[in-house]
């Protein structure tokens, strides 16, 4: 992992199309911009694991799969 | 072309033409990046999307219209524009998860998923996190005795249409 020191307005440059720009440092944490080109989402980590969670949570568990009749009733409840 | 593959039911017919084109994989599945839409017996709610790369990979997805009219936020036209996908009339699916005992059916709201039909391309994008979970409980769900064990009666399911079509005969009922 490349690591590097950056100060505020300073970039970093992934690829030709990723640029991550420092726009603030505070005492615990620092907040940045990213720019991506259109159909690269930009996610936050914690974010991106649990949809990567869920996921393979999702391909593991339907050996039981639902009811389809009981399914129905609750999606419309839930309209 | 209709070719013999693989699958998570085991071997199927499926209509190469009938693929889905995942370019950036699904999430926490990069390598994941084509998929076909199986639909389970008439009248089930849940369809499958099937790996074409990995035989035993397949992701339960209902149609994402049945969650509510507001559902997504933003609109899909939006998110599929938002990834680079032009297409007026885009599917959402949402990806369904069966839990615990006795089972309940938790589906990810936080990552539909966006195809258009036509050009047979999709995405899974992630909306805003605190409107959406990615476990929400839609259903309790009743596991049937031989869903494991049963070879399900499938059809290749064309995402704008929503049509059945028989493509193998694997019904043992």
């Amino acid at each position: 992992m490349l690591v590097v020191r950056r100060r505020v307005g300073e970039r970093i440059v992934v690829g030709n199309e990723i640029e991550i720009v420092i726009t603030e440092i505070g005492a615990r944490s620092v907040r940045i911009g990213v720019a991506a080109p259109r159909g690269v989402q930009v996610l936050r980590g914690e974010v991106h694991d649990a949809v990567a969670r869920a996921n393979a949570a999702a391909a593991d568990a339907f050996a039981s799969e639902p009811e389809p009749s009981s399914t129905r009733a609750l999606l419309k409840e839930i309209r | 072309m209709i070719r013999t593959h693989k699958t998570r039911f085991g071997l199927m017919e499926i209509d190469d033409s009938k693929a889905i084109h995942f370019p950036s994989g699904m999430i926490g599945f990069p390598q994941e990046t084509l998929f076909v839409l199986l639909a389970g017996r008439e009248g089930r709610s849940v369809a499958y999307l099937q790996s074409l790369r990995t035989p035993a990979l397949a992701f339960p997805v209902i149609d994402g219209g049945t969650i509510g009219d507001n559902y997504p936020q933003p609109s899909p036209i939006e998110l599929a524009a938002s990834v680079g996908i032009d297409t007026i009339e885009p599917a959402v699916l949402v990806v369904v998860a069966a839990a615990g005992s006795p089972p309940t059916l938790y589906a990810n709201l936080l990552a539909p998923i966006i195809v258009d039909a036509g050009e047979r391309r999709a995405a899974q994008i992630v909306l805003d996190p605190a409107r959406y979970s990615a476990s929400v409980i839609v259903a309790p769900a009743v596991q049937t005795a031989n869903d494991t064990t049963e070879a399900p009666y499938f059809a290749n399911m064309d995402a704008r249409e929503n049509s059945h079509r028989p493509v193998a005969d694997t019904d043992t009922a």
